[in-house]
Order: C-alpha cells, then structure tokens, then sequence
C-alpha cells in the first residue's frame, strides 16, 4: 500500500472519522433504504398484492389506438406506455406544458389504468400526472422508499444535492480508509479475537469493510453521478457547450427529432413494433415511448430491460408512420461509443439489476454489508471516546438510529398495508414511518444505557418482523396459497426472510450476556 | 557577504516565499479551504472545461459524457489530494492553478470561442 508519513495517516484518520461522525447517520439512512429500494420490484409485489413480470406482455395496439382516437391531438405531442406490478396497461397522453408555478415547461395529459386482457379502462387521470404518484404508482411503500433513498423527501434540486453529498462523503471515508490500510490482503481473511472488545469490534469493521471497499466506491460513484448530472454537471455542460440551449444538448445527446411533418398518417402497428423489438434487443419490453402520434414524423422508441447479454437497458427506435426499424440506440447519443457504454453501465451497476434475482441479492448483501461497516465504524469511535459523557449520547444515538430505522421501514410498510383498502396508502406510508421513527426516538430518550437500549430495540425488531406478514395479510394481502397459484414467489421470500429475521433476532435476544445483567457489564479501557 | 546572483534569485522569489511562509503559518485553515471549497471549486471547472478539449467521440458525444460521469472522481481525487499533499504550498499552487486554467476554458468556451469543436 501507499507509504504515508504520520501527519498524512493523521489527516485520513480525521476526514475518515469525523467526516463519518457529521454525516454518518444520514449516509447509513441512505444507504440502508438502497439496499431496500434495489428490490424495489419485488417489494412493489409484495406490497401491492400484484402479480406482473413488469412486461409488457400483452397486446397493446388496438387499446392504445382506440384511446388516441378520443383525445385532442394537443395530448398526442408524446405517449407514455408501460405495464405496471398490477400486470395493468399504463397509458399517458401529454403534451409540455408550462406550469402555473414555476412557468417551467411539465408534462401535462391524461392517465389511462386499463386491464390489458379486457381492455376495460379502470381509472382515469388529468394533469400534471408526475406530481401525483397515486395515480401511476403502484406501491405507496415503494415510492416512499425509493424518495427516502433518492432525495430523503426533500424538495428539488435540495434531496439531490444532499444524497449527492452523502454519495462523495462515502467515496471519502472509503478511498480514505483504503489509503490508511496497511495490510488489506491480510484483513481479507483477519480473524475476529475474542475476549477484547474493542479490538473484536476493529477486526469485525476491518473485516466487512475490506470485502465490501470496491462495491462502497462503486456505490458512491455511481450515486453522486445520479444526484449531481441532472442538478450540477449537465446545466453547467449545457452552458459550457451549448451556450445555455438545453434543448440543442438534448438533441445532441438523445434522439435527435425527425424533421417536422404534421399531416396526420395511420400509426405502425405497435404489437408487430415490439416483437421486432424484442428479436432486435433480447430482454423484455418495458417501456413505449411515442413521439408524434398519428402524425407523418411520428417515432416510436421501446426501452427494453437487461437481457441478451446486454447489462443495461436497450433502445430500439422506429418509425411510427410506417413502422421501419432505424436501430437499437446506447442510452445517449445515436450511436455506441465508449462514452455511452460507460453511461449505460452506470444504472445497472448501481441497483444491481443486471442478473436477475441473484444480482440483485448480491447488491443487497453488499449493501447491508456497507450499513454495518457505517454503524461499527461510529461504534468504534464511540468507544475510544466512552469516557466522555457527550459521546456516550452520541453512542446512543447510533444505537437508536441504526435499530429505528429498520423498525421505521416496517411501521410505514405496517401502515401500507393497512390502508390499502380503506384509506389513502400514500398518505398513511410516510405517517406510520414518523410514528415508528418518533417511539424509537423517545426509546433512545428513555433507555439511558446502551447495552440496554440496544436489547430493547433488538426485542423491538424482532417482533417488528415477526409480525410484518401477519399485518400484511391481515391488510388484506395475498396468502401463501394465492401467490402460490400466480407464481408470485417474491411474496412468499420476502415474509420468510421477515419471519427469519425476526427468529435469529429473538435467538440473539435470548442468548445475549447484556439480556442476563445488562447492568453488571463495566466500561472497558479503549486501548 | 551574499553574492548578487544569490540576492537577485533572493529579490525574486520574495513574493512566493512570503506566500508559502504565509500559508504555512496557518495550515490547518489553509488545508480545509483547500479540501473543501478548493477542491470543489477545481472539481466543477475542470468538469466544465472539459468539453472543450476532449474528442467527441464516434457518437459526438463523449467530450459530454465524460465530463457528466467523471465529475464525482474528479472531486475525490482533488479532494484526496488536498488532504494527503505534504507540502501545503505546493497543494495551494497546483489546486489553485487548475482552478484558473480551468476557469479561463469554460469562460472561453461559455463565450463560444470553441463553438466549432464544443458543439
């Protein structure tokens, strides 16, 4: 490893714990509701009692032209089609629109929710739709935990910038802990020693954070990239390159508009569009996009999730008069490049949805693995300073936030699922979180000691979990059986690892020396 | 007695070396604005001027790309370099440096002196 003179190994040290100690708690918070949020899919099904691939499997041409054929022109401008976890057609008419607020230009249209076997139109919606995810979104707990990840429910460009921030402070404290490693190959295998508690504690966070140091920087980078080129780096480029014309940089990065021609023209059969699609691309269709509907110039894109090889999605256009195949484009720009395969690496590397469930496992195991780095690296530091009364309340803080958060996550999946049929999901999702969060809170306050605290959040969590599938059912959810005969196994996996939490949880409780004299345990010298 | 070639080089690194001396008074203040609005500042004009000077590519899109997705690493490499550099003055010099280089492309390049090989 690099060779640093003390005063250098001093500032690592530094940035690497207190940068931890300012901002840890929230880059937990963020990373932990990620690691969630990559099975945000299968949550979707579980929550929502649905039972779709999320593809669109059905066919869609004649729901989709019948439906064209009652609007405006005005709403044809652009046509947003995809199924959502409900196994419902989503379709949306809209045109750009500037909003009353902001004078910014927003989509604005209509909604359609259709069963795509009957095509009986279930519910429709007018508006700015994007501001209202009851009516596109499947799961409220979903779309509370992807805005928790995203933007920690802070208004734009704000939760951006501030997950931003969390993403560089995590690439900080781990290319800082890499370069203050002396002996990373040996701490690949370090042996855990017991019957010293701090160092058991140093050798356990050594342990998990070396395995876990290229997917915490892979992580990091890729989520500043997310939360920093929409609110920094593109409007910066965009008046760097483009002399501030955001459009001419869209165009230049992204398909560039056909020539205009108005005069109406029969739209391209879109069911034969997405079988070409599909022989064109591998993986399944998931999302339409049609540019021009019923008009001359009309384009037809279709997004297609990972799948022939392929780790990202792919772009397949088309001509949406006459239905020719003009090719499958990168994410950006019209042809490949090494720039566009590095864009296109980046959405898949940071869910992890690139292989299926076992990518998606692998990225969750990481990702837990990154939490419990986070939470014993601000025990440890926590525990050389003991003495100090101050960082013993601090210590409590990471014990309250580090076990509240997971009972959180389950107080507002406790409150989807009970309003799912009688109330507003999305309205009661983030009240059963701030419920749950504030009685971890005032158990923190409660608890003065924090082996004690501890035992009684692990207790907590334990029936939390155990509980979970029962609140779930009992909301009306689906049984074992019934996601059984669909073939939903994603319902019947996710109690399961709620109950098996929940028992080791219990099993741990039981055996935990703190559980027997919590009180009789002294503190230890640090060194 | 100095000689006049040792009080003519003497004469002339006066300024930098009352800078340097000046900087090493107070390295501690001088570190954290170098680590924090240093970098920063460093990170986001060299992502800015990028596009002036790097091919675009086979899609004509690269000298954006690179930019947009390298941005985070440029940070932390500015970043990690102000922390760890031993010689503070030095960091200053190379930091501030690219903060004014970079500086004079993107202004250029927001004024449209590239216009041919930006767009």
């Amino acid at each position: 490893m690099m060779q640093l003179s003390q005063n250098q190994t001093k500032r690592l040290t530094a940035v690497h714990g207190w940068g931890g100690v300012v901002l840890g708690l929230l880059l937990y918070v963020v990373v932990a509701t990620g690691t969630v949020a990559v099975f945000g899919q299968e949550i979707a099904k579980w929550s929502a009692g649905a039972s779709s691939s999320r593809g669109i499997d059905h066919p869609i041409d004649a729901i989709v032209r019948d439906l064209a054929t009652k609007l405006p022109r005005f709403y044809l401008a652009e046509t947003s089609i995809w199924e959502n976890e409900a196994g419902e057609l989503v379709a949306f008419f809209h045109s750009h629109v500037p909003k009353p607020e902001t004078g910014e230009n927003a989509d604005f249209g209509t909604l359609f929710r259709i069963d795509p076997v009957s095509a009986v139109v279930l519910d429709r919606h007018e508006g700015f739709i994007w501001e209202r995810p009851d009516t596109w979104e499947t799961s409220a707990l979903r779309h509370f935990l992807v805005e928790l990840h995203v933007r920690l429910h802070l208004p734009d460009p704000w939760g951006l910038l501030a997950t931003g921030i969390l993403a560089l402070l995590l690439m900080a404290t781990a290319l800082s802990g890499l370069l203050m490693h002396r002996h990373l190959i040996r701490d690949l295998f370090v042996a855990e020693r017991s019957r010293a508690r701090l160092v058991s504690a140093r050798d356990r966070h050594l342990l998990a954070s070396s395995w876990s140091l290229p997917f915490a920087v892979v992580l990091a980078f890729t989520g500043s990239f997310f939360s920093f080129a929409s609110t920094v780096s593109l409007p910066i480029l965009a008046q760097v390159a483009f002399g501030g014309d955001r459009e001419a940089m869209m165009e230049t990065l992204y398909e560039p508009a056909a020539p205009a021609d108005d005069r109406p023209a029969v739209a391209a059969d879109l069911d034969s569009i997405l079988t070409r699609s599909t022989e064109a691309t591998g993986g399944p269709p998931v999302f339409v996009s049609i540019h021009g509907f019923g008009r001359a110039d009309a384009r037809v894109s279709v997004w297609h999730a990972a799948g022939g090889g392929r780790m990202g999605f792919a772009h397949a256009v088309f001509d949406g008069a006459d239905g020719r195949f003009l090719g499958v484009r990168p994410g950006i720009g019209i042809s490949r490049s090494l720039g566009s395969d590095l864009n296109d690496l980046m959405w898949p590397l940071h869910v992890g949805d690139f292989a299926g469930l076992a990518s998606k496992c692998l990225w969750g195991a990481l990702g837990t693995t990154i939490c419990f780095v986070i939470l014993s690296g601000l025990r440890l530091w926590v525990r050389r300073r003991e003495i100090d009364p101050a960082w013993r309340r601090f210590g409590r803080a990471v014990t309250t936030v580090g076990y509240g958060l997971p009972v959180a996550l389950i107080g507002s999946a406790c409150a989807a699922f009970l309003s799912a049929t009688a109330g507003d999901p999305f309205f009661w999702t983030p009240v059963g979180f701030s419920v749950a969060a504030l009685a971890g809170i005032a158990l923190g306050a409660a608890v003065p000691e924090n082996d004690r605290l501890a035992l009684a959040f692990r207790r907590t969590l334990a029936w939390s979990c155990l509980l979970l599938p029962i609140v779930r059912m009992a909301g009306g959810g689906r049984s074992w059986a019934e996601a059984l005969a669909n073939g939903d196994a994603e319902v019947i996996a996710i109690d399961l690892l709620a109950l098996a939490t929940g028992g080791t949880l219990r099993l741990l409780v039981r055996r935990s020396p703190d559980r027997r004299d919590a009180a009789a345990q002294l503190p230890e010298p640090a060194e | 007695m100095p000689t006049p070639t040792v009080t003519h080089r003497r004469n002339t690194g006066q300024p930098y070396a009352a800078l340097a001396s000046a900087i090493r008074k107070r390295p501690q203040v001088i570190r954290w604005i170098l680590a924090g609005p240093g970098a920063t500042t460093a990170a986001i004009l060299t992502m800015a001027a990028m596009p002036a000077w790097l091919p675009r590519g086979a899609a004509g899109v690269d000298n954006i790309v690179y930019p947009l997705v390298l941005a985070p690493l440029i940070w932390t490499v500015a970043f990690l370099y102000a922390v760890v550099e031993p010689n503070l003055p030095r960091g200053v010099a190379l930091i501030a440096g690219a903060v004014v280089a970079n500086g004079l492309v993107t202004i250029l390049a927001a004024g449209g002196a590239f216009t041919g090989s930006v767009r």
